[in-house]
């Protein structure tokens, strides 16, 4: 009996201890990784990167030709199991990543098909929903839906018939490829990320109000006089504190930033805004408020 | 049945067994020691960043001692050379400081007037700065408000140098603390925190306006709409037809009031606030804000996602929708100045011209879709602040004249009248001279009357955008 008090003791200990610990290490912060991964009928130039490189080590005997087939899914399964990473045949980060291909700055497209998942899926998805193409959920998850609604989109806009989104697919969504937008302006793309950070849930103005009121700090002698100071400035935006802003801004966020830069101000000059609902503030109440935008209250 | 009895007899047996208790030993072992590792990690980067305020604390005591000594030597300046050199120098020490202030973890309400302060200072530095530059002398007016400013910068040095003194004496700023107390440390007078600034932020808030040429000052917040004033009020059914005016009846399915400024806001003009949706749409994806005096639109925006097309217009054509537009809502004479390309629209710029003069303070930009030319952006802010008719100075500077203040390696291309503003708002009138230095396209402003060069602007050109800098 005694030996089971024990027993039951330690494991109270070791779950106390646990939970601890997992409120240490609760700061994790959500990061939103753009997942592209290459898999059967990709093609394109990553493709091609993959297969010569793979070729060069001796696990693929195929031809290069940028199509994504039973020979470059073996290679790549082959490659994965030596090099201990996860077999499932999927090209995904890690797996470029130990093959040296990098996504990011290789000149190649992007190219989202089934089981492509992030911001961009959901762009897409967004997109062809409101043009009526899909009726599935706006998930970012790419599955036979979104596969269906690509590829009848696809048709009617007279692109090849494959279901995989690719460049030419792209720009006919009006989604920017990563090649046609150069340079983002860096304080484009901080204000996004502090737009989406901040008032992703709210209503077309209402984000654009709040890229408003960033600009207006600026230029207010309360505050920083930077772009970059009152966006970091302590305790001035929650998505900064929680690392919300470091989540990839989406299309959206990136439109609201430019209106915002480019002089629209929905606020009538505020320099606050907080959510009534939420807000625990007793001092932000002694503010002048200007108006309500969707949830937010906005405020000299 | 009989065999799951069994094994869990089997599995209470292992449990009971030796072996089992050391393996329970070695994962408590494990476990405590990767708290113990991430509870150390944790304390570093607390350091880390106690450090780093620390720094952030003791530069700002620096900077404003500095501000503090540097406009004592302001009063035994003689020559506008010397004043020139001192205000440069407090210039550049207030804004450091306010950048170091603005970094520390206190709560704005009890930071922020002494942000202000800062932020004036510097700002009223550089105007003195260029008025020395100018030749100018410090007036009687100027010089009172030295004397004022010098006063708070000497009680901000005092309350900071009392902190040093208590961290000197063996206390210490625990900054997480302090960032913890948040608004309490300035709404509740109980909380006493070691570090904190509240009470001197306290004596700022009655600090006297502060008026003079720079873009913090005073009464930019106060400045009124020239457009609006005096005009009589609309009800909200007659800005629904302003609205329906602008858009297009045939457009709109529905017109939806969403708000409007709360009336006790000051320095803000007073608007209603709509949402518009369109006959092919089922949500509204049209905002739009009539200012409540004299009935504008203030800013429109219509941000309906639109099926990209394979024809797309011409910069040229869109400037033509938008032209066209703007003769069409009575904005007679409008020039277009510069202009950026934002994915598949460009926000084009547009200055009124009277008499063969620019008025750039009268901006209006309006937005067009490179699809189909529609117009789906307008805001005109800048025209209801300062629209107004305008008394222009005599020219005293004759064309050729003005030219001649120009380096000559400039190649001019264009001269233009124009009035532009300052970043103060204040206006001035200038020839304006378009062309080139280096092969680099640039703008030069040379006043009417006194001949100063008034504003260089670099025009950045690609194929996106003509912009100025």
């Amino acid at each position: 009996m005694s030996i089971k008090k024990i027993l039951m003791g330690a494991l109270i200990i070791m779950m106390v201890i646990s939970s601890i610990m997992a409120i240490f290490t609760s700061y994790i912060i959500p990061e939103n990784i753009e997942t592209v991964t290459y898999t059967w009928g990709s093609e394109g130039d990553v493709v091609k990167e993959i297969q010569t490189k793979l070729k060069q080590w001796g696990y693929y005997e195929g031809s290069i030709d940028g199509k994504y087939g039973y020979e470059t899914w073996k290679a790549v399964r082959e490659f994965q199991e030596k090099n201990g990473i996860q077999v499932d045949g999927i090209a995904g980060s890690v797996t470029l990543n130990k093959m040296g291909i990098n996504v990011n700055t290789s000149s190649t497209s992007k190219i989202y098909s089934w089981g492509a998942r992030g911001e961009t899926v959901r762009e897409i998805q967004r997109r062809l929903k409101n043009w009526g193409y899909y009726d599935g959920y706006v998930d970012g998850i790419y599955g036979y839906k979104t596969w269906l609604a690509v590829r009848s989109f696809q048709s009617k806009n007279g692109l090849q018939v494959d279901g995989v989104v690719g460049s030419a697919t792209l720009n006919a969504l009006g989604i920017p490829t990563g090649e046609s937008s150069t340079t983002v302006d860096q304080n484009v793309y901080l204000i996004a990320a502090a737009i989406h950070g901040e008032a992703r849930g709210e209503p077309y103005i209402g984000q654009v109000a709040v890229g408003a009121v960033i600009l207006n700090r600026v230029r207010h002698s309360s505050f920083p006089n930077s772009i970059a100071g009152v966006i970091y400035q302590p305790g001035a935006f929650d998505a900064v504190s929680d690392g919300q802003i470091n989540l990839t801004p989406d299309e959206t966020a990136y439109k609201a930033a430019k209106d915002a830069i480019n002089g629209w101000d929905p606020t009538g000059g505020a320099i606050y805004y907080w959510n009534p609902a939420t807000a625990t503030s007793e001092w932000i109440w002694s503010r002048t408020i200007i108006k309500q935008i969707g949830k937010h209250v906005f405020a000299k | 049945m009989k065999e799951k009895n069994n094994k869990l007899y089997e599995w209470k047996k292992r449990l009971s067994s030796v072996h089992m208790y050391s393996i329970i030993i070695i994962i408590f072992a494990l476990t405590l020691g990767f708290g113990i590792y991430q509870y150390k990690q944790k304390l570093n980067y607390r350091q880390y960043l106690q450090n780093r305020f620390q720094q952030a604390f003791y530069e700002t005591i620096a900077y404003v001692d500095n501000v503090d000594k540097l406009l004592a030597k302001t009063k035994l300046t003689n020559s506008p050379e010397q004043s020139a050199s001192i205000f440069a120098q407090i210039w550049k020490e207030a804004s450091s400081a306010q950048e170091n202030l603005g970094e520390l973890p206190y709560h704005h309400s009890s930071v922020s007037s002494a942000l202000k302060f800062l932020s004036q200072l510097s700002d009223f530095s550089f105007s003195m700065t260029n008025k020395a530059i100018d030749g100018f002398k410090l007036d009687e007016e100027d010089w009172e408000k030295v004397s004022r400013l010098q006063m708070y910068a000497q009680t901000l040095s005092n309350e900071l140098n009392n902190i040093s003194s208590e961290i000197n004496d063996g206390n210490r700023i625990d900054w997480e603390e302090i960032e913890k107390a948040g608004e309490k440390l300035a709404m509740d007078d109980s909380t006493k925190i070691i570090g904190s600034i509240s009470e001197v932020s306290k004596q700022f808030q009655d600090m006297p306006t502060l008026i003079y040429d720079g873009p913090f000052s005073d009464h930019i917040e106060r400045m009124e709409p020239r457009m609006t004033r005096d005009k009589e009020t609309i009800t909200k059914e007659e800005g629904e037809k302003i609205v329906e005016n602008f858009i297009g009846k045939d457009k709109i399915s529905s017109i939806k009031q969403t708000g409007e400024t709360d009336t006790k806001a000051e320095y803000v003009i007073p608007v209603y606030s709509y949402e518009v949706t369109l006959k092919d749409q089922e949500d509204p994806t049209i905002a739009i804000d009539v200012t409540k005096q004299g009935g504008y639109v203030l800013w429109m925006l219509n941000y309906t996602e639109k099926e990209s097309s394979d024809k797309k217009l011409s910069l040229e054509e869109a400037r033509k929708k938008a032209e066209e537009f703007l003769e069409e809502k009575e904005y007679p004479n409008m020039q277009p100045s510069y202009y950026e390309k934002v994915d598949n629209t460009v926000v084009i710029n547009f200055a009124p011209k009277e008499n063969n003069v620019i008025m750039y303070p009268d901006l209006i930009k309006v937005k067009v879709s490179m699809d189909d030319g529609e117009i789906i952006g307008f805001e005109s802010l800048g025209y209801i602040m300062m629209h107004h008719d305008r008394d222009l100075p005599e020219i005293k500077i004759s064309e050729e004249e003005a030219r001649s203040k120009i380096t000559t390696d400039f190649e001019i291309k264009k001269v233009n009248m124009a009035v532009i503003p300052l970043e103060s708002k204040r206006e001035v009138f200038c020839y304006e001279f378009k062309g080139e230095y280096e092969n680099n396209p640039f703008i030069v402003y040379i006043n009417v009357e006194s001949g100063k060069e008034e504003k260089i602007l670099q025009v950045i050109q690609n194929e996106n955008s003509v912009l100025t800098q």
